[in-house]
């Protein structure tokens, strides 16, 4: 018998599943209507300077490049992101301290397998979160335990995170900046939550693994604090594919604090893990291209015009939008109640976003801006028709729109 | 031997992607344990070695705990050339490897 899962994972893949196939049957309808602001994916493709990288690592004529590399990936590779973590971050990353994977899947992969102590093992997620974060934890024997954050602002819950945190909790996830509501943590509300780890009695600290795939997606004159600035046991796991609009070419990394206790045991058992669970190394084209992007960063003017542009045509057509700080995305209350059958409503017209269930997150959907400049023009007037409509009928009055206001102006 | 070691160093920071702003690198540093080369960076380094400076290195001298470093290869190449022993410097041209 193969492929018989446990109900839990049924559930956990379901929502993704239930999405994907609401856009099979949608996206052959539409046509050349056709506006993908669901996933991130780069439709202006990447800088011809990541092209140029990869060539030039395909015209190298150093025979072993192509070749097998080291479980943790190539050290040289991994000095020059030692060497710019250190720059970034202000500490001493060595190369030991960072691990090559394809993307940050692996890399959470990895950490969560390195988690695991026994039966009890509890992982805090904060919601709405990165998707697959609890499908990983379930697979691996983990407890994932849902805290949301704050509703209104989508920051630290810390009177939510301190109720969760038991004997058993090894760990607590979640993005910075956030994926999918784009809001960047601060320093204090870090310093908060490190100090509440660090309070933790009967047990040792939980670790930080903060997903920083975003990093260099944040909007001027916002500034993105990652928590190895304020707590000592923290692993950052990172893709390239934001950075760099090349999402499926899969090279990513884990970065081990070099505050982290025990940072020996910790770099052995990433390493172990690459080749424990088969699938965790990059390509060693990626591996050798990379080299020559990590400085390189996309273009935030073209990224912060076109959030500008939808933030300020949804909040008129009277959308509740969390004005975000960060990253690709922009998270909506949904205008019904449920952000399946608002997704459908737009998806029959052509324009494709996630809904908040799929982030476990239920009553909001969101939207990327990786879409091209004219699905973005196609994709405005479908959402003002579709809040036209729901504002006529009867459900009207009690979408998840009530449930929260922007604080702030759309724009900042 | 200075003038080795330089020649050593540059081709390091050339072929392993070693910045120019990278103050660890020194002719003193370990090269395998920092990471500024690989393990398959031993045979380009032997190969480097005879080829520029037309020694015959023996199998087994790349794996003497003293060429771990710029001045350890300059040292050993010294010796195959029946040199003497001259003081290594620490300081490595940077040739605009960034």
């Amino acid at each position: 018998m193969i492929g018989h899962l446990q109900a839990d994972l049924e559930r956990l893949l379901s929502f993704q599943e239930r999405y994907d196939l609401l856009y099979r049957k949608w996206v052959r309808r539409v046509g050349r209507n056709y506006c993908d602001l669901a996933y991130a994916n780069a439709y202006d493709g990447p800088d011809t300077a990541v092209v140029q990288a990869i060539r030039d690592t395909l015209d190298d004529p150093s025979t072993l490049n192509l070749q097998y590399s080291p479980y943790g990936g190539s050290t040289i590779t991994r000095r020059l992101i030692a060497e710019r973590l250190s720059r970034l971050h202000k500490l001493s990353f060595q190369w030991q301290d960072v691990v090559l994977t394809p993307g940050a899947m692996a890399a959470l992969n990895i950490v969560f397998r390195g988690l695991k102590t026994g039966e009890s093992d509890e992982v805090i997620v904060l919601t709405p979160c990165w998707m697959d974060y609890p499908l990983y934890l379930v697979n691996l024997g983990l407890k994932p335990v849902l805290v949301p954050l704050k509703r209104g602002t989508f920051t630290l819950d810390l009177s939510s995170i301190r109720k969760a945190l038991s004997p058993n909790t090894r760990a607590i996830v979640f993005s910075q900046p956030a994926n999918p509501t784009g809001v960047i943590y601060s320093q204090s509300e870090l310093t908060e939550l490190a100090d509440t780890l660090n309070n933790v009695r009967g047990s040792k600290s939980p670790i930080i693994i903060s997903d920083e795939c975003h990093r260099e997606v944040v909007y001027p004159p916002n500034v993105m604090t990652s928590p190895t600035q304020c707590y000592d046991a923290t692993i950052v796991v990172y893709s390239f594919g934001k950075s760099l609009l090349m999402q499926g070419q899969r090279i990513g990394y884990l970065a081990i604090s070099p505050r982290f206790p025990d940072r020996e045991r910790a770099r052995l058992s990433a390493e172990r893990n690459c080749r424990m669970m088969g699938f965790c190394m990059p390509t060693a084209l990626m591996q050798v291209a990379i080299r020559q992007l990590l400085d390189h960063e996309p273009s935030i003017d073209r990224l912060s015009a076109r959030r500008e542009r939808v933030l300020a045509a949804l909040t008129f057509y009277g959308y509740s939008v969390l004005p975000s700080h960060a990253t690709f995305f922009i998270y909506v209350a949904c205008p019904e109640p449920d952000d399946f059958s608002f997704a459908e409503r737009l998806a029959s017209r052509g324009v494709f976003v996630l809904p908040g269930s799929v982030f476990h997150d239920p009553g909001y959907f969101r939207i990327s801006l990786t879409a091209s400049d004219h699905m973005i023009d196609s994709a405005l007037p479908v959402f003002e028709s579709a809040m036209h409509e729901i504002k006529r009928s009867s459900f009207a009055e009690v979408g998840a729109s009530e449930a929260w206001r922007p604080t702030t102006t759309p724009c900042n | 031997m200075d003038d080795v070691a330089k020649t050593i160093g540059v081709f390091i920071r050339r072929r392993f992607n070693v910045r120019d702003d990278d103050t660890q690198f020194t002719h003193d540093v370990h090269l395998w344990d920092s990471g500024y080369v690989d393990s398959l960076g031993v045979a380009e380094i032997l190969g480097f070695l005879e080829r520029q400076f037309e020694v015959r290195v023996p199998g087994d001298a790349m794996f003497r705990d003293d060429c771990t470093s710029v001045n350890g290869l300059a040292r050993l190449v010294s010796e195959l050339r029946g040199e003497p022993e001259l003081s290594g410097g620490t300081e490595i041209p940077r040739v605009g490897v960034s």
